[in-house]
């Protein structure tokens, strides 16, 4: 498939390498924008724009950057872009903001009221942004660290750092109503 | 504070405690494994990190919310995508209707302006052959009036300026009136 893909693109057949292209990436880019908006409906919106914007700029798409790091890279800026401009309302800095609450509420699938899950969800927030999204991402896509090093644009270990960081922290978090049950 | 409690809070061997996480995930290397499982037999704490690392990773397995694209999601992209091929398209028969439009007020424009033209130079020839014929015909006229032949042609070559003027902006004003040039 990256065979043909690739074939399209070098023959100049933006069309029909668009064509693989979306299928081929399109739900790793919503996982991303998924890790990174915490809204499932924002980050449906967000890919669209992502592929709308890969299918304007792949005339261009020169080979020197691998396809994927490329798509990633486009999806992350129109995320961010998204992020600035919510900025005035809503801040993933303050976990306890009503707008970081309804953020984490909105791509719940599960049970409205399932305290223990409630609970994880608040203790993820407190996070610093870097891991909460590498926490999110790394669930996401069955645990690989490579498909999160891939769309984070970082080092294989950065990527096990930061989540070796956050889950030990989350342990921390949810350790003193244990001890104290005990 | 019992055992479990002491272990807790001390938390797991500080050099193996990325090891232990990496073999939570499966993902420690076949080096390196012997040597973790090893220490781990032998130590509580570490044993007890690994417990909670395996509880909080199914917890958050169990619980991070795994959201699917809606199923039309390619068919709205490519209607979106469909649009903007067809904006490009849109976009030059415009310039087009636009450009044959301005050459085609330009054409207008310059038509107007020859009418203009030719319209006061016929006031003109009018008005001189009116001021000329006055002369002829009645030559005891100027003396009339009390003018010297120099003052009466002078005022017939004014009436005759004014006049194609006066024609000039008339017919310019009517047509650029009706045309909103």
């Amino acid at each position: 498939m990256d065979g043909t893909l690739q074939g399209h693109l070098a023959a100049g057949r933006h069309g029909r390498a668009f064509d693989l292209i979306v299928p081929e990436f399109r739900d790793r880019v919503f996982r991303l924008a998924v890790s990174m908006l915490k809204d499932r409906a924002a980050a449906e919106d967000a890919t669209q724009e992502t592929f709308v914007r890969v299918w304007k700029a792949l005339p261009g798409f020169d080979g020197r950057a691998a396809l994927g790091t490329w798509i990633y890279a486009i999806a992350r800026n129109t995320c961010l872009m998204e992020l600035r401009r919510r900025r005035p309302t809503v801040s993933f800095d303050d976990p306890d903001s009503h707008e970081a609450q309804a953020a984490a509420a909105s791509i719940a699938t599960g049970p409205a009221s399932d305290p223990e899950r409630d609970n994880l969800l608040r203790l993820l927030e407190t996070l610093p942004a870097n891991q909460q999204q590498a926490v999110r991402l790394f669930y996401l896509e069955d645990r690989s660290y490579d498909a999160v090093a891939a769309a984070l644009d970082m080092p294989l270990g950065t990527v096990k750092n930061l989540l070796f960081r956050a889950r030990k922290r989350l342990m921390e978090l949810a350790r003193p109503a244990e001890v104290e049950a005990a | 504070m019992n055992s479990h409690d002491y272990h807790l809070i001390l938390g797991p061997c500080t050099e193996y405690d990325f090891d232990l996480a990496e073999l939570v995930d499966g993902t420690l290397t076949p080096e390196r494994e012997p040597d973790v499982r090893r220490h781990l037999r032998d130590c509580l704490r570490c044993q007890r990190f690994v417990q909670e690392m395996s509880a909080v990773d199914a917890q958050l397995a169990a619980t991070l919310p795994r959201p699917a694209l809606a199923a039309d999601f390619e068919a709205r992209l490519h209607a979106r995508i469909a649009g903007l091929q067809r904006k490009p398209a849109r976009e030059a028969a415009l310039a087009d209707a636009q450009r044959e439009f301005e050459s085609m007020l330009g054409t207008l424009r310059r038509g107007v302006r020859l009418d203009a033209t030719l319209n006061a130079i016929a006031m003109a020839s009018v008005a001189g052959g009116v001021v000329a014929a006055l002369h002829a015909a009645a030559p005891g006229l100027v003396t009339a009036l009390g003018l010297g032949h120099v003052s009466f042609t002078a005022a017939g070559a004014i009436i005759t300026l004014v006049a194609m003027a006066g024609s000039f902006v008339a017919t310019r004003r009517a047509r650029a009136g009706v045309l909103a040039l």
